[in-house]
């Protein structure tokens, strides 16, 4: 009887150990779409932060989630960009902006991957059109 | 005033040759690094930036280390923070020329190699490579692969998962170039 209650006992643990572990190993991804914003900027004040200070803005920035609001100055397949230096790669599902939105104002939150010396741009992924 | 004439045209000659660029932003990067393992560690990059000056032949790639997606989100987070360290480096770059590029023969898809240093984990390494070039229409097509060891750039791999990561990390480049205007 006792023996029996002890290999039940061992049974559950092993199952809630394998349960954790297999949580573990295959989390999910991040939500940024659900996710609150760390910061939330004007397109113009966040582009002049990295330039005046690369490394210090990546830092602050790198791997956050933002969300940015400035002038639409492009639209691609799955990509956008504000105020032509902010890129952002659209979420999976999202869809991009009709062009009459060329211009017009709008606000983005995505998730800061660093900034692009070559085109002196800052490129943000997962964005989802607020 | 003939001779503004001239100074305009050299400056004009100046600026043509910097306007021959060609480039992308959202290149893909792919790299497979599993040796037959039960699970793939596999990851791709679509927001890498490449760029092109058709008229010297040199080449510029930059990937963001945090903009390589895999599937498995533990993987992700592993080779940021354990192996590829991206906060400290976040970064990876090429830098190199195509040796003998023509701008002439781009109408046909042909083999050239390139040479350059290959930044990642903030070392710098000498590699050459093929590389195949082509246009289609307005675009250029740029393809590339190439293997390297986690050990050239001072990565450590952990014993305990050393089995499951293959010595030769692959990684295939595909860029389609447009021009800069």
């Amino acid at each position: 009887m006792k023996n029996k209650k002890i290999i039940l006992g061992l049974i559950a643990l092993i199952a809630i150990i394998a349960m954790i572990s297999y949580n573990y190993i295959y989390k999910d991804h991040r939500d940024i779409e659900s996710e609150k914003a760390a910061y939330t900027v004007k397109a113009a004040s966040f582009i002049k932060e990295f330039q005046l200070n690369e490394a210090e803005a990546t830092t602050k920035y790198l791997n956050k989630t933002i969300e940015i609001e400035g002038t639409l100055s492009s639209i691609d397949e799955n990509s956008v960009v504000l105020e032509e230096l902010i890129f952002f790669a659209l979420n999976k599902n999202e869809t991009p902006p009709t062009t009459d939105k060329l211009a017009a104002i709008i606000r983005i939150k995505a998730r800061c991957i660093g900034y692009d010396n070559l085109l002196e741009e800052i490129k943000l992924d997962q964005a989802t059109i607020q | 005033m003939k001779k503004s004439i001239y100074f305009l045209l050299f400056f004009a000659g100046i600026a043509q040759s910097f306007g021959q660029k060609f480039y992308t932003k959202t290149g893909t990067l792919n790299f497979e690094g599993a040796v037959e393992a039960f699970e793939p560690v596999r990851a791709s990059n679509k927001t890498t930036t490449a760029i092109l000056d058709i008229s010297t032949g040199k080449i510029a790639v930059l990937g963001l280390v945090k903009g390589f997606r895999f599937k498995n989100a533990l993987m992700e987070e592993h080779f940021n923070e354990n192996y590829m360290e991206s906060d400290t480096y976040p970064k990876a770059t090429f830098n190199g020329i195509v040796n003998d590029f023509s701008i002439t023969n781009l109408n046909t898809e042909k083999e050239y190699t390139v040479s350059g240093d290959l930044n990642i984990h903030g070392k710098t390494k000498k590699i050459t490579t093929k590389i195949s070039i082509g246009k289609e229409g307005e675009v250029i097509l740029v393809k590339t692969n190439f293997a390297v060891t986690p050990a050239d750039f001072d990565i450590d791999i952990p014993s305990v998962v050393r089995e499951k990561i293959s010595d030769n990390i692959t990684i295939v480049a595909e860029f389609d170039l447009k021009e800069r205007s």
